[in-house]
């Protein structure tokens, strides 16, 4: 029983609600409280590092009758990569939020979407992963539209109808589940459908899964809904939605589905090199067509989760280690790039870069921030980017999948070509005359994009000279999803429902 | 050796840091880079003048590949190294002046020293991995450097997009072609390779080596990026990277590809020579027609870099020589080329042929140095250009393609005659009324443009001595040797003193009859037109009009025309297609209706229904 893990849920939840109350004594409290509530998740999740793979059930039911927390090495990773962005994003949205109304709103929708989150990536049971599933869509859909103008609405719309038609899905997969086998806890599920003959039910269910979380990571041809969303939020949500929700509520529930509940197999595998490949290729292309700062990210993102999904796709351990690393670095790059993004938004007032240019003139900090976070990104060395690129090339080529390698490598090219673009359009030239007055952004905003650029820089150097990043962090991970490829029972089971 | 190894990286990736984080008080930085750059070129001395090496700077294993960092100092790469110090030195002590005053000097030292740091890195490097990283953070310099142009910010950032895109793109086949090694080869140390180009895959993986060092180096297709980066970058940018450091990195991996790292076929070495040719030629008539003057050189950039990878594509000794030896003449004189350009941008701002003339009587020492550069460049004896022009000419001999022989002595007639143009509209005829007024450039600049072009004199006089000292161990004592063995020295190394003797007369009798027409001084007049005496403006000739002709020749006009749109420029002409393809097309279904999206949704759950049930 480790009794951090309900306290990673239960904290945000809490404070979610009583951020609100307490705002109603000063506004400024809610600050207070959410900074507070993000370090605490970050610090426990950081604690909860090496602890090895623990079990928590909930009101002392234990499995498979009671909902249980399982936290292994894949879950690890992924908490701290959530709430290490969460406490950036609202250290940033200290600052950033004051041109909203209602900023207590914001932190309290913000709060519900990390617990949520939080939920999804520790729970070991399908129908409680489907309701942290929808607390983090509700709060997203809540907080795109924060703004309240036609264009954000709009999009919160299309993000609403879309998410809706995959939460749906999830439903449906675990009731058809249930139905199969009479139990939702991942494990026990995972050792009945081991010990059965595959059915054309539980296909249809596994596609159904299948479907609703590739839409919720905005893979090709569901990600229709995330060019629209994602620029539309406040940059801090932005960052959240584009650096990790899609991994939490998207990849990550795909790929604990697959490789912990139904098995990893070769036909699985396959669908998501198909569906990453589509991915890193459309998205890449539609970025480069894009003058919207923000929906250039966007697009990207759908190029990059691509990546990802192809490299974790392969299944082999190579695989596994770079798309988790890729994961790991998309998450820092991308939420920078969107801080950044916020952040020459919140100086010019626009984020179109026909009407931007030479910022690097009177913009040093977030200037450079962007340009670390886009050569990141475009797989430029030193930075993180380019050694998870190399990796998962390098799998593509190891696991023969050479045309998949020759699309990665094309693709990186184009990422970097896009971003080239942004670079050249909003940093370098000529400065416009209409923003000749403009000013760098206060302190807690560059507080947030220099961390993570600290981050972009200093992961890239550590992985190559020092091995222990690699051990501590990515082989757990890795290790769970090479469990997850085993036909016969696997060690997630043993830990879950002990042996 | 280890100790100095360590030091040679990493004094100047320290110095650059200072640069960056001292604060900026008056000539802190300059000094700093000075220094930095002078020991670096001690240092690389020392590396140099000892014997090849081998160290083992750390085993490790991300993600349980391991990797060995072994840094070995092969003859060849010793003297790239060297050479990287001396013109490290050069492009500190140039910017100096050039720079001086100019926001965001921090920062243009750092990356400057970086760069050293990087270019070292890849030369010294035995491990493919650690070679392409420094290579692509030398890349990622320039961008930055590029990017410090504040003359013209529009064309620098236009031209950073273009550079980093083109050579990006290089890199990433650069990158592909060490990972299929490292997979199907199971090792990714230089010194254990040789794989053959037989074969799809031995052919595409050289083609991958391939392209990254013709774009670093500039060669056609891939050399766009060069007249782009001379519209916009700082000048002493221009003849640090591009002109200098880009082109040892770009012949040195050309080098190892074709000696060591792979066995070439000879169908492999026609494809090279045939790219080194078209690079000498198509360059050589584009820079006939710029009224640019930057631009212009950097067409001849592209251009002489023909000549390096037509005589390092025979494959034969004396060729890799002169190509060498060509990489370093090119060197020297393109740093006079631009180093002057620069002074007159600086001196009469503008760099348009049309605005420029008569500037020899206000700049004489630019002016003669420049001429002696010019005429090295279109390899006019007995200057250094051509010394290791003939070894290429020999070098196309011995591999029986003489037809690669005329390309390339045509290639020279017609550089001669670009730069006849550009010593005529810059420096002679008449002063145009707008020009401001201009003075000779500092001492700075003049005195160490003077002692390169006086080395231009002297590597060709004296051609024999750096080949021996420098050239012919770098590329293998026993392998030099056949140069000598095979054809003879006298016959493949031009003897100068026939050939100086002859020109010294004729330069003697030159001067006699000069001074005999000022003997007899003859009348002068103003010229009338219609009973009125012209204003001296209109009696003006500018050069740009002397290869008009060619310009408007039928077939060229039009193709001219295009090139002047970039239509044959492969970037612009890939781009065009992608963008018209997937981009437009992709744009085109994101039509933002709801119900399109959700039927995508629809369709793409079907289909993974009917994968899976079937």
């Amino acid at each position: 029983m480790n009794h951090i893990l309900p306290l990673m849920v239960g904290i945000p939840l809490g404070m979610a609600v009583i951020t609100l109350i307490l705002s109603k004594i000063h506004n400024r409290i809610a600050d207070i409280s959410a900074t507070a509530t993000t370090i605490a998740t970050a610090a426990m999740s950081f604690y909860l590092i090496g602890t090895g793979e623990s079990t928590y059930w909930m009101g002392g039911w234990f499995p498979p009758f009671g909902i249980t927390l399982v936290f292994d090495g894949l879950s690890s990773l992924l908490l701290i990569i959530v709430n290490t962005v969460a406490l950036l994003s609202v250290v940033f949205s200290l600052s950033y939020m004051e041109k909203y109304t209602a900023k207590p709103k914001f932190y309290s929708l913000f709060l519900f979407m990390l617990a949520g989150m939080n939920g999804v990536v520790l729970t070991g049971d399908l129908f409680n992963m489907f309701v942290f599933l929808e607390i983090a869509s509700i709060a997203s859909y809540a907080l795109v539209g924060f703004g309240v103008e036609h264009e954000e609405l709009e999009a919160s719309f299309k993000y609403l109808i879309l998410g809706t038609v995959a939460s749906t899905m999830v439903l449906l997969g675990v009731a058809l589940t249930y139905a199969m086998t009479g139990s939702v806890n991942m494990a026990d599920v995972s050792a009945m459908l081991k010990s059965f003959p595959a059915t054309k039910t539980m296909a249809f269910a596994a596609g159904a899964f299948i479907m609703g979380f590739a839409l919720k990571s905005g893979l090709v041809p569901f990600h229709a809904w995330l060019p629209d969303a994602h620029p539309s939020a406040p940059a801090p949500v932005s960052a959240m939605l584009s650096g990790v929700l899609i991994k939490a509520i998207g990849v990550y529930a795909m790929v604990r589905v697959i490789f912990d509940v139904l098995g990893a197999s070769p036909v699985f595998l396959e669908i998501m090199l198909v569906l990453g490949a589509l991915s890193m290729a459309v998205g890449g292309f539609l970025a480069i067509g894009q003058w919207n700062l923000k929906r250039m990210f966007a697009y990207s993102s759908i190029s990059q989760m691509g990546y990802v999904v192809v490299a974790l796709g392969l299944g082999t351990h190579l695989g596994f280690i770079a798309g988790l690393f890729h994961l790991f670095n998309h998450a820092a790059f991308k939420s920078l790039l969107f801080l950044s993004a916020g952040s020459i938004e919140h100086a010019t007032g626009t984020r179109d870069m026909k009407e931007l240019g030479g910022l690097a003139q009177r913009m040093p900090v977030t200037s450079t921030t962007t340009a670390i976070g886009a050569l990141s990104i475009s797989g430029v060395p030193p930075f993180n980017g380019f050694f998870s690129k190399l990796l998962i090339i390098l799998a593509c080529v190891a696991a023969g999948r050479w045309f998949l390698a020759a699309l990665a490598a094309g693709v990186g090219v184009v990422t970097l070509l896009y971003f080239l673009k942004a670079m050249r359009f909003s940093l370098f030239g000529e400065l416009p005359k209409a923003l000749s007055n403009i000013k760098e952004v206060p302190f807690p905003m560059a507080f947030s994009v220099i961390a993570l650029a600290v981050v972009c820089l200093a992961v890239g150097v550590i992985f190559l000279v020092d091995p222990a990043f690699s051990d501590i962090f990515l082989q757990p991970a890795a290790e769970v999803l090479m469990d997850g490829l085993k036909s016969n029972a696997s060690s997630y089971i043993a830990s879950v429902l002990g042996g | 050796m280890e100790s100095q190894l360590t030091q040679l990286i990493l004094a100047p990736a320290i110095a650059g840091f200072l640069c960056l984080i001292l604060p900026r008080v008056k000539v802190i930085k300059e000094l700093i880079a000075g220094i930095a750059a002078a020991l670096v070129l001690y240092l690389s001395a020392r590396v140099w003048s000892a014997d090849p090496f081998s160290v083992r700077f750390f085993d490790f294993s991300p993600a349980g590949i391991p990797v060995n960092v072994d840094f070995v100092g092969t003859p060849l790469s010793l003297m790239m190294v060297l050479f990287v110090g001396l013109f490290g030195v050069l492009g500190v002590v140039y910017s100096w002046r050039y720079r001086r005053g100019e926001p965001g000097n921090h920062l243009y030292y750092a990356y400057m020293l970086w760069t050293l740091a990087a270019s070292d890195l890849a030369l010294l490097s035995d491990n493919l991995l650690f070679f392409v990283i420094a290579w692509e953070l030398s890349t990622l310099f320039l961008y930055a450097l590029v990017n410090c142009g504040h003359r013209n910010r529009v064309q620098a950032a236009t031209a950073g997009y273009r550079t980093f895109g083109i050579l990006g793109f290089s890199e990433a086949a650069l990158l592909l072609g060490v990972i299929i090694i490292w997979t199907q080869y199971g090792t990714i140390s230089m010194a254990s390779l040789n794989i053959p180009t037989v074969g799809w895959l031995g052919v595409l993986l050289y083609l991958m080596f391939f392209a990254a060092s013709a774009a670093k180096a500039g060669a056609i297709p891939l050399h766009t990026w060069i007249p782009s980066a001379a519209e916009g970058a700082p000048t002493s940018i221009m003849a640090y990277l591009p002109a200098s450091i880009d082109k040892l990195l770009g012949i040195y991996l050309l080098v190892r590809i074709s000696t060591d790292i792979f066995a070439v076929t000879a169908g492999i070495r026609l494809m090279v020579m045939i790219v080194g040719a078209v690079t000498i030629l198509v360059a050589v008539m584009l820079a006939l027609v710029q009224h640019n003057l930057k631009k212009l050189l950097a067409f001849h950039a592209v251009s002489q870099v023909g000549y390096m990878v037509l005589g390092i594509g025979t494959g034969t000794a004396i060729g890799i020589i002169g190509g060498l030896f060509h990489m370093i003449n090119n060197a020297l004189y393109k740093a006079v080329l631009f180093y002057g350009a620069g002074s007159v941008e600086t001196q009469a701002k503008t760099t348009d042929l049309e605005k420029l003339g008569g500037l020899a009587k206000f700049m004489p020492l630019t002016f003669v140095s420049m001429v002696i550069a010019a005429l090295a460049i279109s390899g006019v004896p007995p200057l250094n250009g051509f010394a290791s022009k003939w070894m290429i000419y020999q070098s196309c001999l011995e591999a029986g393609r003489p037809i690669m022989l005329i390309a390339a002595m045509l290639g020279s007639a017609l550089t001669l005659a670009s730069f006849i143009k550009v010593i005529y509209s810059v420096f002679l005829g008449q002063k145009p009324a707008g020009l401001p007024a201009v003075r000779e450039a500092s001492p700075a600049i003049t005195l160490p443009q003077l002692a390169l072009a006086i080395l231009c004199i002297g590597f060709g006089v004296f051609a024999a001595w750096p080949v021996r000292t420098f050239l012919m161990p770098a590329i293998g004592k026993e392998f030099a040797a056949s140069v000598v063995g095979s054809l003879g020295w006298g016959g493949t190394l031009w003897s100068p003193s026939l050939a100086t003797i002859l020109i010294i007369i004729g330069l003697a009798v030159g001067i006699i009859f000069y001074l005999l027409g000022r003997a007899f001084k003859p009348r002068r007049v103003s010229a009338y037109y219609g009973g009125e005496v012209l204003p001296k403006e209109d009696t003006r000739i500018p050069g740009t009009g002397f290869y008009g002709t060619i310009e408007n020749l039928p077939l060229l006009k039009t193709a001219y025309a295009d090139s002047e749109k970039g239509v044959w420029d492969p970037d612009y002409f890939v781009a065009s297609i992608f963008n018209g393809i997937f981009v437009k097309g992709l744009k085109y279904m994101h039509t933002g209706v709801l119900s399109t999206y959700l039927s995508w949704s629809i369709i793409g759950l079907v289909v993974i229904i009917f994968v899976l049930i079937v």
